[in-house]
């Protein structure tokens, strides 16, 4: 391209400047810091704006030339042990900046969730509004993201939450994390809020703020591929709200890669926030491993462990997760009609045998690095496709609703991808509302000429998921989540909610450490912070009887701690099916270099837990917070192999605070914090 | 005495049996009994050597009965009965 006129202009001041800022809105701009203005070495700030209907022909060159200006003067390199890299963007001012973190934070935390939850805790000072500009949107990759550690392709995206006013921490595979991880950047810190519609664009170590009023409206698969048509590139990598994080809805999701969701606690409600639509990275970075060979060796070893175990090997990729409708079903845990029982007679009719038999599964696919691939391609007599559903969205969306029809639920998955929403509080509040309007609290009237909102209707099933999307009808209240659409009737205990998130798919009157799970998990109803069913149900790493509450505190401690340690290193929580705690210790020291001891690892993940509880602590949670519904507690299971049982939560719930080292009331010792080195937070 | 057998997950895909009644003389067996007799079938090899294998009880099989599991019970010493339901899950994860 030829250079002239301006772009000689523009040339000459970014050649010989030293520091620059830019911003990109209706026109673009340009802040050079210490231009020196004469050979006599006078400097002074230089502002430059100019219209962006200059820009079409010169704006790539410009980037590009940016681009390697930016790369001498900052060697992005993920290399191991090098500094965790924080990129910051005001959307407010269009203003970025780049932060390393401090290296004894990076190990006290290992990164991701543990890294995202510091990083809270020094922005957040506890009363900020989830939608208002001053809360925070954070994309954390863990060490081992980006890797060729077995999944090692996993990020968090941190907040806090819209739906429950704690720590929202969502969890997300796909191809989005790695390609992060890659532009040089570990964390993405988004903070402010946009005047206009914009998309962040990231390559290697640098950023752009674009705009996105012409992608404002489009659901999840339009924004991806106008994004990569724009970009004019396949391989860039995509996170991205729908019509539901642009209009707020509480339980809204971030999906990456089309199909993939940071889904839980309304991370997507905080973005849209922002005016934020999307997130596109695309980086040339690989992570360096500490040692390779002694890595590559490591690696070796854990995949194979995961391809001949029988659960990650075998039952995963061929049946992926919806392998547990009848697993759970048989066991009489598999909630059904707002949790009113236990037992779903219809089981047959959408279990993930039946996906296959009626010939809807396609093929299984995986995330980055996973050879478990447990995701489903799917489509559908219909002409539809997409992935899913998976066992909690074809829970939430089926027995959950009373719902028996396979197609219905895999269209409402779908359109849920589309919009942009989280299956489990989509379908929890669908439930919720059939349940009120069973009951006689919502009146015919106010389904403002919608279908009657009955278990079991798969007409209802689709419409209000939609409305739900789209905030339109009485989806506006729906999308207020469970909690307070069923207050709002005086029907709270109709929520079968935790911290006003709702319940995903386990009856917990079946499964008592999964009751205390529940109820302790710091995003509220969660399943996968202590996933009690593998020991409970599945009999992995051993088997517990589920109807025992004795020693179920030690054992959701460990399998808490564990967890945050699997999510900060940025792998997917599956491979606890096949690897221990040795194993994620080897791959974590193998890879940074670090010399971690068991009990320090360990320790690390305890510290991140009793960090998210003192951030609830800060954001007004108590004790009586820590418990389950009414229902769960006192009315007894009605039917099958779990009927006459509720879950005795008292039992339990006394013992975990004492083992975690908290007072009466749920707090953190001062012993405890000491011993944590989190006395200062 | 007949047993309601139900059959799930790749089990169910690789013999294309779902559920059937397996009827045996004696009025109890030991579980063990009923899956050497449900090994015998095509696709649901894999059970005849859970029944063999004598410390097989540490296999994450899930191996139901009235829909409690087994290994809490007497793994599979465990006595069935005339008309009970005996559920078999290949080692299965998810969530
Ligand atoms: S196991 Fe499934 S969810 Fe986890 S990384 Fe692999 S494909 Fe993704």
């Amino acid at each position: 391209m030829g250079v002239s006129g301006k772009t000689k202009f523009l040339l000459l001041f970014l050649r010989i400047s030293t520091k620059w800022q830019m911003s990109i809105r209706e026109e673009i701009s340009f802040i050079f810091k210490n231009v020196p203005l004469s050979n006599k070495g006078k400097r002074r700030p230089c502002y430059l704006s100019l219209p962006t209907v200059y820009l079409d022909e010169w704006r790539l060159f410009i980037y590009k030339l940016i681009a390697t200006l930016n790369r001498q003067r900052q060697e992005v390199k993920a290399v191991a042990l090098a500094k965790i890299r924080i990129l910051n963007v005001d959307l407010s001012t269009g203003g970025t900046n780049i932060q390393e973190l401090d290296e004894k934070i990076s190990k006290r935390y290992i990164g991701g969730r543990g890294v995202g939850t510091y990083l809270l805790s020094t922005i957040l000072k506890g009363d900020e509004d989830p939608l208002s500009p001053e809360n925070p949107l954070l994309f954390a990759t863990g060490p081992l993201t980006g890797t060729t550690a077995p999944t090692g392709g996993r990020y968090m995206v941190l907040c806090k939450s819209p739906l429950t006013g704690l720590v929202a921490c969502s969890n997300s595979g796909g191809q989005f994390g790695s390609e992060l991880r890659r532009t040089g950047f570990d964390v993405i810190c988004i903070t402010g809020r946009s005047d206009s519609a914009v998309y962040l664009y990231v390559t290697d170590g640098l950023v752009e703020i674009r705009g996105a009023a012409h992608l404002w409206g489009l659901d999840t698969h339009e924004t991806t591929d106008s994004l990569k048509e724009e970009i004019g590139s396949d391989s860039v990598k995509i996170a991205c709200i729908g019509p539901a994080g642009e209009k707020k809805v509480r339980f809204a999701c971030i999906i990456n890669d089309k199909h993939r969701a940071a889904g839980r606690s309304g991370v997507g409600a905080v973005m849209g926030s922002k005016n934020l639509k999307a997130v596109v990275v695309k980086g040339s970075h690989r992570p360096e491993p500490h040692n390779r060979d002694r890595f590559m060796e490591i690696v070796k070893k854990r995949l194979e462990i995961l391809k001949s175990n029988p659960v990650t090997g075998q039952g995963l990729p061929s049946l992926g997760t919806k392998v547990l409708d009848n697993i759970i079903n048989e066991h009489g845990a598999y909630p059904t009609r707002n949790f009113q029982t236990g037992v779903f007679e219809h089981t047959d009719e959408v279990c993930g045998e039946a996906l296959v038999e009626k010939g809807y599964l396609k093929k299984n696919r995986g995330c980055y690095a996973c050879p478990i691939k447990c995701a489903r391609v799917t489509s559908l007599p219909t002409g539809n496709k997409g992935e899913g559903p998976e066992y909690e969205s074809g829970w939430a969306l089926g027995a959950a609703v009373g719902v028996e029809d396979l197609i219905a639920i895999t269209e409402a998955n779908y359109l849920c991808n589309l919009l942009g929403m989280d299956t489990i509080s989509c379908g929890m509040t669908l439930a919720c509302a059939m349940e009120l309007y069973e009951k006689g609290y919502i009146k015919k009237d106010e389904l403002d000429g919608g279908p009657a909102l009955r278990f079991g209707s798969s007409e209802a099933l689709v419409f209000y998921t939609r409305q739900m999307g789209v905030k339109e009808g009485l989806g506006k209240r729906l999308a207020e989540g469970s909690l307070r659409l069923a207050k709002s009737y005086g029907a709270s205990e109709l929520s079968m909610s935790v911290k006003g998130q709702e319940l995903p798919a386990y009856d917990p009157r079946g499964v008592q450490g999964q009751g205390l799970s529940y109820a302790t998990s710091n995003r509220g109803g969660c399943h996968v912070r202590a996933y009690m069913i593998a020991p409970e149900v599945l009999g992995i790493p051993e088997k517990l009887d589920p109807q025992a509450t004795e020693g179920k505190a030690q054992w959701v401690k460990i399998f808490q701690d564990l967890t945050a340690v699997i999510d900060s290193m940025g792998m997917c929580l599956f491979t606890s099916f096949a690897l221990g705690a040795e194993d994620y210790l080897d791959i974590l020291n193998g890879f940074t270099g670090h010399d971690y001891t068991m009990e320090e690892m360990m320790e690390c993940g305890e510290r991140i837990w009793n960090l998210e509880r003192l951030l609830n602590i800060r954001f007004g949670l108590t004790a009586d917070m820590d418990t389950l519904p009414r229902r769960l507690l006192h009315e007894a299971m009605p039917q099958g192999p779990q009927k006459g049982h509720t879950v005795r939560l008292s039992e339990m719930l006394p013992e975990y605070y004492k083992i975690r080292g908290w007072d009466n009331d749920g707090i953190p010792s001062s012993k405890t914090l000491e011993r944590l080195d989190l006395k200062t937070v | 005495m007949a047993v309601e057998c139900k059959i799930f997950g790749t089990l169910r895909l690789a013999s294309g049996i779902d559920r059937l009644l397996l009827d045996i003389p004696e009025k109890s067996v030991p579980l063990r009994r009923i899956l050497e007799e449900l090994g015998q079938r095509k696709g649901l090899d894999e059970l005849k050597k859970l029944a063999q294998n004598r410390n097989g009880e540490s296999l994450p099989f899930i191996l139901l009965l009235q829909g409690k599991n087994v290994f809490d019970l007497d793994g599979l010493e465990t006595v069935v009965k005339d008309g009970q339901r005996v559920s078999i899950f290949p080692p299965s994860g998810g969530g």
